[in-house]
């Protein structure tokens, strides 16, 4: 079906050559630093979701912001700073416009220098889902498949748009076979490089469950189901409002042996299970002479009225790792969160109060920035 | 005189001795035996030095607080000197691998783990101590635990 030209570089990486296929769409998942992990996620995306995605390794460990983007603009035309940003902007805009995106997966980013993240960072920003930086603390399966569900599922693009397996090997990539429309090429024979990971054939209805797009027909019973639920609750709730029911029937029925039986509304206890089961049993006794009239659902909110949920607001926490040396006392905003080492401290992102205190005496306040991009914080 | 027949008989001594086919059979056999020692000497150092250098990096990343990249390294590299076998030297090197490892299980808080890497480290190194004024407590705690139990099971 598509297929996506990759050029092998000297320098041990693969930038995209951005002649992709104009009339077909792409998700290029560009796999930066550090070689075992970009190896490792490369794999799982092959080996899981072959046929989903064109896998780009480029090694930007240790490079300084200008320097990370000539290596994904495969740019030797040692442009200045502001024009290596503007052309991944463009490159990313005519990506966007083929219905295509881009995106850095950063299996643990610790070897890249945050300054470098960050400039990267306000590049996706700028770029309206255009590029995207994908991070992982681990480059496990299961964070394989949530990124992959998440890129499927929020850039719209149907599996059967996007292309091609893994690219490792030197030379051009090879082409996905249009008779099958479906299989991949085997590559051309890679003289050198490091060993090729191959992609199987895909097979459609043999996809990893996790990675698995849901179909339109799928959906429209998944909404079925939602809605068969909803009225099955609905069913019950009524079940469980019965007494107040049968009370307004009774009102609505002037009989003077019921109305006798049933004390004024003022006196009536709240209604619960016990007071059905005795309106019920007066009930039985002169059941011929009620007739069934609709129920008015407005009437019945009085008497229970539903609260609300309380509005649900959710901050995405950071989990932070520091540690100091020697060992130290830690508090954070005030509060002690114990010894040093600590990991995944949930920390909101923003701004915290750090006080770091050692056990010769010394006490260090720092103020810290957390953002996805810096999480590890080393004392004093 | 003295002097003389000292030194005289050795440098007639080797001088007979190279003379013989069987003797000089022998300083071949040795001087083999000496570059072979010497090249194994050399490998040692070098096969030392970069467990060595393995070592410092694995404590740069859990000092910078990477715990689980330093772990999945010291992960590695536990392998490999498992495959190295018992050489000279290596029992402390595993030993140290071991308490990093479990200082970054302790940090993750990965409580069994890290008591069983304190307890290979024992049996690396059976005396082993640390500096309490450098190590968290919660690794000197550790260490402690393990200590009883390594000692549990080693009295009858």
């Amino acid at each position: 079906m598509t297929s996506a030209t990759l050029r092998a570089d000297e320098r041990g990486g693969l930038p995209i050559d951005w002649a992709l296929d104009r009339d077909r769409s792409h998700v290029v998942v560009l796999c930066v630093a550090p070689v075992a992990n970009s190896a490792n996620l490369s794999a799982l995306l092959a080996r899981r979701h072959a046929g989903s995605f064109t896998v780009v390794r480029v090694s930007l460990a240790g490079l300084e912001p200008d320097a990370a983007l000539a290596r994904i603009l495969d740019d030797r035309e040692a442009l200045g700073a502001a024009g290596l940003e503007a052309r991944l902007r463009q490159r990313v805009e005519e990506l966007s416009a083929r219905g295509s995106a881009l995106v850095l997966a950063l299996p643990d980013a610790s070897s890249i220098p945050a300054v470098t993240l960050r400039r990267l960072g306000g590049v996706a920003s700028a770029s309206r889902q255009g590029l995207r930086l994908a991070l992982f603390a681990d480059c496990t399966a299961a964070a394989v498949d949530t990124l992959a569900v998440t890129l499927v599922r929020d850039l719209g693009v149907g599996v059967e748009k996007v292309v091609v397996g893994l690219r490792t090997g030197q030379g051009a990539g090879p082409r996905a076979s249009r008779a099958s429309g479906r299989a991949l090429e085997a590559p051309r024979a890679a003289s050198k490089g490091p060993p090729r990971i191959e992609p199987e054939p895909v097979r459609w209805w043999a996809r990893a469950p996790a990675i698995r797009v849901r179909s339109r027909g799928r959906r429209r019973r998944g909404r079925a189901a939602g809605w068969a639920g909803l009225g099955f609750i609905a069913a019950l709730q009524v079940a469980w409002w019965s007494p107040p029911a049968l009370e307004a029937v009774i009102k609505l029925i002037p009989d003077s042996r019921v109305a006798d039986a049933i004390p004024p509304p003022a006196a009536a206890p709240p209604p619960h299970v016990s007071d059905a089961a005795s309106v019920r049993v007066d009930l039985a006794v002169d059941s011929s002479r009620f007739q069934s009239v609709a129920m008015d659902p407005v009437e019945l909110a009085p008497t229970r009225p539903l609260s609300p949920p309380p509005p649900v607001v959710r901050v995405r926490m950071i989990p932070v790792n520091m540690n100091a040396d020697p060992w130290a006392h830690v508090e954070l905003d005030g509060r002690s969160i114990g010894t040093t080492p600590l990991a995944d401290v949930p920390m909101e992102p923003g701004s915290h109060r750090v006080v770091v205190r050692f056990p010769d005496g010394l006490v260090v306040a720092r103020t810290v920035e957390v953002d996805a991009y810096s999480r590890y914080f080393r004392f004093p | 005189m003295l002097f003389l027949a000292f030194f005289g008989r050795g440098a007639t001594g080797q001088m007979l001795a190279s003379n013989s086919p069987a003797a000089e059979q022998k300083s071949e056999s040795q001087s083999l035996m000496l570059s072979t020692l010497r090249t194994q000497g050399a490998e040692q150092r070098e096969l030392l030095r970069n467990v060595d250098r393995a070592l410092d990096d694995i404590q740069r990343m859990i000092a910078d607080a990477y715990f689980r990249t330093a772990l999945g390294i010291a992960d590695t590299k536990r392998d490999r000197l498992n495959e190295l076998g018992l050489r000279r030297g290596l029992a402390l090197r595993r030993a140290r691998l071991e308490v990093l490892a479990a200082t970054a299980e302790v940090a993750l808080d990965q409580h069994v783990q890290a008591l069983e890497s304190m307890r290979r480290a024992l049996e690396a190194n059976p005396s082993l101590i640390l500096d309490e004024q450098r190590t968290p407590p919660k690794v000197c705690a550790l260490l402690l635990e393990a200590r009883k139990g390594h000692m549990r099971r080693s009295t009858p």
